[in-house]
């Protein structure tokens, strides 16, 4: 049997789907490649979808017209704001999922797109004949298409690691891929290989939750999906619970540290020290025995919690005895036992920033397998590779989202511009333009993709009034005056917001210290009798509030930084004896086009980039 | 940055293109092939040992040219990074320029631009740019303390220590930026106590960095001693005297304005100009006062300034112009006259400040002869302030109320306004205790602190050289005592981040939104890159290399 495709996936995991999800609204013929039996867009790990950054790439998503937030929405079991207290710039959202609720609505709604055909096969091979791809299932069925997207996740070269106990495959009762070899053998992956790990799951009804603090669902943290009511909830919520490690727990840990695989040597991946396995930190940090531990449900009928912050690839007596230690947890009783997966990843320095494989047009990647962790990463990619694969096979000009303006484009750029020696994650640090990357800003952000590349259309209209409403309501807030007299300096005192000496604009009120602009603005414009959208008031006031300091940064930075947007002439440059062989060798898998690329390559030396920078165009 | 585009082999003299000398050394850098230059010389090149020297006639078409010294350093191990050629000729400049002239006119070399070689060093990153900073320094040194200093560049010292400063910042951000994306796994109080250690620390080693800027650099790196004084008072004898041993090394300093006259002496290790006023012109019934201008320009940069009065032709005007400058030394000349006493006590020094009081007869030419002074009458209490000339002074009336220390001693202490302006900062101080410790480590806290102190009283009579060379020297020492950086792009920028640091903790003040404090935190940032010299602009890169003179 032979099928045809123009774009082609191969994983069905959160790159996979959402690159098929995104590629479908193309009008093209779309194949989604999954082995059987596998649920489709799958939480493996932690049940959770957003979190610090993380939160800001789903509603980037959510805004360009792709899956992750509608079916975050749907499968929303918990909320929550994080960072609350700590500015507008940094709050991101996090919602607990039921992970089938989440698999079954991801199923059904690619189910809706007429032109994705979702195949369940193995992939057994992957040939390269003239501009196509030739993919060969197991069972003998055969694939062609001009565009691949390799959404493979852990599954290149996955082992999994319980104490002494080793499994090839990329997930707990899943067959690990192979097909994909011959094709590798031609991809360039990086010398080390990643490692991530998953705590043990724990039977709900074993846990006393009557020691452990409570933290409720938050009725005021938005939705995902802009065309959901912000704060109606699709299904049941539910707490999740947070209790701790002790000495103890510790001490156990310790005690078998020859029978771990990371400290043993049997695990020689390198692991995200973002997010380290109750090993490190016993190892690690020695003198620290209390470690959070955030007990969360899996879904609202399964019979397994998640304990987030107790990852372990330690024995499975190891883990039975250090679990029962944690307060709470006395009784515990482990369903799936915890473990690491060690997988080899694709080095991204190879990519373009459309996320093709350079040496191999036509051929791109998304997801875990370029080394990223996190479910909101690999469908970042996904949604940029799925996009630029389209484009690129209607020969239309492909998107690069800028990283000035969004999450998706640092992390692409950052990927794309270095070798990794760890799993990325994506940090609100790691943008330089962060008081401007927010959340509640991001259809302003990205409606201008979105509109330009016609995807969702659906969209058009709620982004286009919240767009809208904005411009007047910043005109509004331009416009009005509060003038230094008896009425309105009592009105001030009234409502503590401070003292009036002189005439001052609204917009002035709401930038004033110590006050929240959004229930200034919130209360302001039901005083004018003005009614917006409460997406509008919140992004205008907090908008108000950092417009000085955005100025100031982008001043600074642009001043200091002119040069970084210079384009590098390589022609002339690249076999310069001024540069040195090892500067040289990033330089040519990575091929920086601009100097403030050059400039975030790791390794590149000041004397390379003071000679470059003599002889920029 | 286009100065220098081409890649073309370039000759310069590397040893000065003024004076004849011995030995001139010629420098050929960025030729292909050594083999190339061959016609130029009756060495046999394909024998040529690297890095050694061999005697060689240079030549050119039968003609000898000269006989000399070349050694030979191949790409990678030159100066240049290119291949470098260096020949030890007769230091003739007719024959140096013949030399040059050959090897431009018939080897295809080019002239070399002002800084080229170091240019091409930097570029072949034989040099770091702060390294090319240092050279500039070492080479253009005219006191220890810059030869040392340009050295300690050179060797990447300085930078070192710019490095911890960054290293110390990169902490502060980890704090905050922790406290963002790590929100859940560090609590609130222990993300603020690393800030606060944090910025702690960074502050103490911005401090430390700039009070090795505090005081005036152009005093350091051309130090001038200036005499002023009516004609007659005696400058000129007292410029003859201090001249006098050092003539030897004395030299015309070019490119000086011809109304005034100044030679430079050396002592202990430095440098000094030694500027006479006498040019500048006055006259005893009115003040010319462009002169007078002039003379406050030149004393407003010097390094120690000489007022010559003599009480016998004293014009109280002339006197009064004096008053907002701050002396080193008030020479009260022709004590060998009888009435000298009676004369001085007629002129009024009570607004003249000054570090030191003595008298001085010029009789002898040679020495001169300078002996401690008292002043009785309005100039009482003003000596008071500066300790006593000899033997304890005399408590006075009008002592509490005596002024014209005290505004100077609010304006100076650089510790002074820094505690008072910083307002966040101040408990932080207390808090850190080793402040003090560090301070005294360091010397002196700026080059004014001394003004603050009691002045060491004159306490010898004798010849006015030695004594007065003890006094300028000391005041050098103590001025360099606290190691002060010299390069004016680095002090610029340390007091740019240090005045940076204290405004974002004024900023931060009452600030929550942690997204905001990180935001003011990268601004900083950006200059402590620019002091690094990791994001260099053009600029940077240009004002380098215009102070380079050719060959080098």
């Amino acid at each position: 049997m032979n099928k045809s495709f123009d774009i082609l996936i191969i994983g069905g995991g959160h790159a996979g789907s959402e690159a098929a999800w995104i590629s479908s609204q193309f009008d093209l013929r779309v194949g989604l490649v999954s082995g059987p039996g596998a649920s489709l867009a799958s939480t493996p790990c932690n049940p959770a979808i957003g979190g610090v950054g993380k939160g800001q790439v789903v509603r980037e998503i959510d805004a360009l017209g792709g899956l992750m937030g509608i079916v975050a929405d749907k499968a929303g079991i918990q909320y929550r704001t994080l960072n609350e207290s700590k500015g507008f710039a940094v709050q991101s959202t996090r919602v607990q999922v039921d992970k089938e609720l989440y698999t079954k609505y991801a199923e059904e709604l690619l189910n809706t797109r007429d032109n994705l055909e979702i195949v369940r096969a193995m992939v057994k091979a992957v040939v390269r004949t003239d501009g196509k791809f030739i993919v060969t299932t197991e069972d003998g069925i055969v694939l062609e298409a001009s565009k691949v997207i390799i959404t493979t996740g852990t599954f290149l070269g996955g082992k999994l690691h319980t104490g002494e106990e080793q499994t090839a495959g990329g997930r707990v009762e899943c067959k690990e891929s192979v097909g994909l070899n011959d094709l590798f053998s031609e991809i360039k992956t990086l010398p080390n290989r990643f490692k991530t790990g998953t705590p043990p799951r724990i039977d709900r009804k074993t846990i006393n939750y009557s020691v452990m603090d409570p933290q409720e669902s938050d009725s005021g943290t938005r939705n995902f999906h802009t065309l959901n009511e912000s704060f109606d909830r699709n299904s049941k919520q539910v707490a999740c619970y947070l209790t701790r490690t002790n000495s103890e727990t510790l001490s156990i840990i310790r005690a078998n540290k020859e029978r771990s695989p990371i400290f043993n040597g049997q695990i020689k991946g390198v692991g995200p020290r973002y997010c380290p396995s109750i090993e490190d930190k016993a190892f690690r940090y020695t003198d620290k025995d209390v470690h959070h531990v955030f007990v969360e449900p899996e879904g609202l009928d399964l019979e397994t919690i998640y304990p987030n912050g107790v990852s372990t690839s330690l024995p499975k007596d190891v883990q039975e005895s250090f679990i029962q230690t944690i307060s709470g947890m006395e009784n515990a009783k482990i369903l799936v036992h915890g473990y690491a997966v060690e997988y080899d990843v694709v080095d991204t320095s190879q990519l373009s920033r459309v996320m093709e494989y350079k040496e191999i047009p036509g051929l791109f990647f998304a997801g875990q397998v370029c080394g990223t962790s996190g479910y909101e990463e690999a469908a970042g990619q996904g949604i940029i590779a799925g996009i630029n694969a389209s484009l690129a096979f209607l020969g239309k000009e492909s998107l690069i989202l800028d990283r000035n303006d969004s999450y998706i484009g640092v992390m692409i750029e950052d990927l794309v511009s270095n070798k990794r020696d760890e799993p990325y994650r994506l940090f609100t640090a790691r943008s330089e333009n962060r008081l401007y990357v927010r959340e509640d800003n991001t259809i302003q952000r990205m409606n201008k993709y979105r509109k330009h590349l016609r995807l969702s259309k659906k969209l058009d209209f709620f982004q286009e009034s919240i767009l809208d409403e904005i411009e007047i309501l910043e005109k509004l807030i331009d416009s009005t005056m509060y003038y230094s007299n008896i009425d309105n300096k009592e009105y001030f005192l009234s409502k503590e917001y401070g003292t009036l000496e002189s005439n001052i604009s609204l917009k002035e009120l709401l930038r004033r210290p110590n006050l929240n602009p959004v229930k200034v603005l919130e209360a302001e414009s039901l005083r004018m009798g003005a009614s917006f959208h409460s997406d509008v008031i919140r992004t205008v006031a907090v908008a108000a509030k950092y417009e000085g300091y955005i100025d100031r940064a982008v001043i600074e930075s642009e001043k200091i930084n002119r040069m970084s947007k210079k384009k590098i002439d390589w022609s002339v440059l690249a076999d310069s004896k001024n540069i040195s062989f090892e500067c040289k060798l990033r330089i040519k898998t990575i091929r920086p086009e601009t100097f403030g690329q050059l400039q975030r390559i790791e390794g590149i030396r000041p004397a390379t980039l003071a000679y470059v920078a003599g002889n920029l165009v | 940055m286009n100065f220098y585009t081409d890649e073309l082999p370039i000759v310069a003299c590397s040893t000065g293109t003024t004076s004849n000398t011995a030995i001139a050394v010629i420098r050929l850098s960025g030729f292909k092939k050594l083999s190339d230059l061959q016609k130029f010389f009756s060495f046999n090149l394909d024998k040529t040992e690297n890095r050694k020297s061999h005697l060689t006639n240079i030549i050119f078409n039968d003609q000898v040219f000269d006989n000399g010294l070349m050694v030979f350093f191949p790409e990678g191990q030159s100066y240049t990074g290119e291949n470098v050629l260096e020949l030890s000729v007769h230091g003739n400049q007719l024959n140096i320029q013949r030399i040059l002239n050959l090897f431009i006119k018939e080897g295809g070399l080019r002239s070399a631009h002002p800084g080229e070689f170091t240019y091409r060093a930097l570029k072949n990153k034989k040099l770091s740019l702060s390294q090319v900073e240092g050279l500039d320094m070492l080479l253009n040194a005219n006191s220890s303390l810059m030869l040392s200093q340009g050295l300690d560049i050179l060797q990447g010292d300085l930078h070192a220590q710019y490095l911890a400063l960054y290293d110390s910042y990169l902490k502060l951000k980890a704090a905050v930026e922790i406290s963002i994306d790590f929100s859940e796994d560090v609590g609130v109080e222990e993300t603020q106590k690393l800030f606060q250690t944090s910025f702690d620390k960074f502050f103490k080693l911005i401090s430390a960095l700039k009070t090795r800027t505090e005081g005036n650099v152009s005093a350091l790196l051309s130090p001038e001693i200036v005499l002023v004084g009516q004609t007659n008072a005696g400058k000129s004898s007292l410029f003859n005297i201090l001249l006098k041993h050092d003539r030897s090394i004395v030299s015309n300093i070019a490119g000086t304005t011809r109304d005034y006259v100044s030679e430079v002496i050396h002592l202990d290790g430095t440098n000094f100009k030694l500027v006479d006023t006498a040019g500048i012109r006055e006259s005893n019934d009115v003040i010319e006062n462009i002169g007078i201008d002039r003379a406050m320009g030149i004393l407003s940069r010097a390094f120690y300034k000489i007022l010559i009065v003599n009480p016998f032709e004293t014009n109280a005007e002339y006197l009064k112009k004096f008053e907002d400058i701050e002396f080193d030394f008030l020479v009260i000349s022709h004590s060998d006259n009888d009435d000298f006493s009676a004369r001085v006590s007629l002129v009024n020094f009570s607004k003249i400040k000054t570090k030191m009081l003595a008298k001085a007869s010029f009789k002898n030419s040679d020495s001169g002869s300078i002996e401690p002074l008292e002043l009785s009458g309005p100039m009482g209490p003003l000596l008071m302030n500066f300790g006593p000339m000899e033997g304890p002074p005399g408590p006075h009336p009008n002592f509490e109320q005596n002024a014209p220390i005290e505004p100077l001693l609010e304006n100076l202490g650089p510790i002074e306004p820094l505690s008072k302006n910083l307002g966040p900062i101040e408990p932080l101080l207390e808090k850190l205790g080793p402040i003090e410790p560090l301070l005294e480590k360091l010397g002196p806290i700026g080059p004014n602190s001394q003004n603050t102190g009691s002045i060491e009283p004159l306490k010898t009579s004798g010849p006015i050289e030695p004594v007065l060379k003890t006094q300028i020297t000391e005041k050098f020492n103590k001025l360099t005592a606290n190691n002060p950086i010299l390069l004016e792009r680095h002090r610029d920028v340390i007091n740019k981040i240090h005045l940076e640091s204290i405004n974002f903790s004024n900023n931060i003040k009452g600030i929550d939104d942690v997204a905001i404090l990180s935001s003011e935190l990268n601004i900083l940032g950006h200059s402590l890159t620019e002091l690094i010299g990791i994001v260099s602009p053009d600029d940077v890169l240009n004002s380098i290399f215009s102070n380079f003179c050719i060959g080098k």
